[in-house]
């Protein structure tokens, strides 16, 4: 598979700090990749990097396909950009906005221009506050407009640093809805520290801690079997409820792990939400008293791979 | 029905200036708007009408045959100029690093030298319309002032309106004719580019803007300092500009395209240094 984004021995060092100690990744084409690490372990000085707002130390990155030795502003033409603190000018409108962003990245007439931006508005629900000042807008508003801003060059590459961070649920579900669109049409890369949200819609991750990459690959390779669950029944008739369970078509096997503890396998996670609990809450022989994932989450993978980080 | 018309295509190209005219269009909406711009314009024009029958007016060291008119007035007005250039550029380049606004334009496909050359230019454009507007429309005050230092009389009536405690009473230097006198303006606009050039450089190199004013404001002295005191030897420099005017307006003949020219010379050479030292600034 192609990369979108790849990189070799990457370095940066700011005086005595080693931002990045020669990192190697890539980011396969078409993907949806989440890139995790605690504070401070280089997330946002890669980004930087892959921009071209910063210069590597030493190492080589090359972006769908181009190297980014040259000025690399043909390549810039379709990434799209959301940084982690995003900054526009603070007096123009966020149609204003839109309209000259969408000027960079585009060709076409005004109207052709504008129905983009109309779109975009859109896309993130920002179409009310179209004709607001920047200054004017809430953290949360001024993140969406960071996503609009992004996305209104239809980039085949989107890098997003903390797309949802400083969003309320709602504005976090649009976003991971809008991200979860967009992935059909093009290449995500973007960093987060909620890892429900990458595990929700990441097909990828590459995780970070100290500017070294620890692990990297395709997300079913960490968190495969999504579908199993362990189950505590109590009274009854339990032995004869697993039984019928085991009888399902949409349930693999079923185990017992002594006592009242029973292991349970769908082939995924949505048909044990959507079926199991449903089938053990209705049973009338016995009562389900715990049911639990018995796979390993994105949390775990991560507090495996960094939780001494954190905790420094 | 959507047409071929409707639809927004990507780019398919980039140019040696990717991006100026966006940028020329931003800085623009920045710059004439800009209460600053006008304050100074409003004040230069303020500055010039009162000047001039102020300096006009008679008082107890009556000097005839003085001409300081012309003389005092642009040595006062560029000094104006110059500092308020600083003042407005300070923040030019290093207030869009700090913002984070220059990371975000870096990060499209604009030239980097797009947001240094837009910035100049539309500063340059703006300080053109600044210099010559007001300085077109305090001519025909000065060629007044100079009318009325020649009897006196209506001087004195005006001083009596102002309350000036200070005045010159004299007959001043014939003013230059309006040619010559925009030629002089064109000197002292010259030195306002060049300052303005040294400001987007500064920007580029260092990480306060404090720094950048205080350095800007240094330069203003040098510049002035020397044209005062340094007589012909500044020669072709900014600050040889200064002197060609405040010698121009003394009413000694003396050349003034040769320290324009090498003035928006030096201005694009500064500019082109700070255009390669934005290239090169990281803006994280």
């Amino acid at each position: 598979m192609t990369a979108a984004i790849e990189t070799r021995g990457l370095r940066k060092r700011y005086r005595r700090v080693e931002a990045l100690r020669g990192i190697d990744f890539e980011v396969p084409e078409g993907s949806i990749c989440g890139f995790l690490g605690p504070n401070g372990a280089g997330k946002s000085t890669t980004m930087e990097i892959l921009m071209g707002l910063i210069r590597p130390s030493a190492g080589w990155v090359s972006i769908l396909g181009d190297d980014l030795g040259g000025d690399g502003l043909m390549t810039r033409s379709r990434v799209g950009y959301l940084p982690q603190d995003p900054s526009f000018f603070r007096r123009a409108k966020v149609r204003g906005i839109l309209r000259f962003v969408a000027r960079r990245y585009l060709n076409g007439t005004r109207a052709a221009l504008d129905s983009r931006v109309d779109e975009t508005l859109d896309l993130v629900g920002l179409t009310d506050l179209a004709d607001r000042k920047v200054k004017a807008l809430s953290g949360g508003e001024l993140r969406r407009l960071g996503i609009s801003q992004a996305i209104i060059g239809n980039p085949d590459l989107l890098i997003l640093d903390e797309p949802s961070v400083g969003l309320d649920p709602e504005g976090r579900h649009q976003v991971l809805t809008l991200l979860d669109r967009l992935k059909e049409e093009m290449t995500i890369f973007y960093s987060s520290h909620i890892l429900d949200d990458v595990e929700r819609i990441a097909d990828h991750i590459v995780v970070i801690d100290r500017g070294e990459i620890v692990e990297q690959g395709p997300m079913d390779r960490y968190l495969g079997g999504r579908g199993v669950y362990r189950v505590t029944l109590e009274g009854g008739n339990g032995d004869g409820v697993l039984r019928d369970l085991a009888q399902e078509p949409w349930v693999d096997a079923v185990t017992s792990m002594g006592g009242q503890e029973w292991r349970i396998e769908t082939p995924d996670r949505a048909i044990a939400e959507n079926r199991l609990m449903p089938f053990l809450v209705a049973n009338e022989d016995a009562r389900v008293v715990a049911l639990r994932p018995a796979y390993r989450s994105l949390e775990d993978l991560y507090m495996e791979l960094v939780g001494d980080a954190d905790d420094d | 029905m959507t047409t071929d018309a409707d639809i927004a295509t990507s780019i398919d190209r980039v140019g040696p200036l990717q991006g100026l005219g966006g940028m020329l269009g931003v800085e623009f909406r920045v710059w004439f708007p800009l209460r600053s711009v006008l304050l100074i314009v409003v004040g230069l024009i303020i500055f010039g009408i009162m000047y001039a029958p102020w300096s006009a007016a008679p008082n107890s060291s009556v000097d005839p045959g003085f001409g300081f008119l012309l003389l005092g007035f642009l040595a006062v007005w560029s000094t104006i100029l110059l500092i308020s250039a600083v003042s407005l550029s300070e923040g030019a380049v290093l207030g869009e690093i700090t913002r984070g606004t220059a990371g975000w334009l870096a990060a499209m496909p604009i030239r980097r030298a797009s947001v240094i050359v837009a910035k100049f230019t539309a500063a340059a454009i703006g300080y053109a319309v600044i210099i010559f507007v007001t300085g077109s429309l305090v001519y025909p005050i000065l060629a007044h002032a100079v009318d009325m230092g020649g009897t006196g009389f209506r001087a004195w009536e005006v001083v009596q309106v102002t309350q000036s405690p200070i005045g010159m009473w004299g007959r001043f230097a014939d003013l230059p004719d309006f040619g010559r006198y925009l030629a002089m303006l064109l000197a002292i606009w010259a030195t306002v580019v060049f300052i303005i050039a040294v400001m987007m450089l500064l920007g580029t190199l260092l990480r306060s803007r404090t720094a950048v004013f205080g350095l800007g404001v240094v330069l203003v002295g040098v510049i002035v300092g020397s044209a005062l005191i340094g007589g012909q030897s500044v020669g072709s420099t900014p600050a040889g500009a200064v002197w060609a005017v405040l010698q121009t307006a003394w009413g000694n003949d003396v050349a003034l395209l040769t320290p324009i020219m090498s003035t928006l010379f030096l201005s694009i050479l500064v500019l082109g240094a700070a255009v390669w030292s934005f290239d090169r600034r990281e803006l994280a």
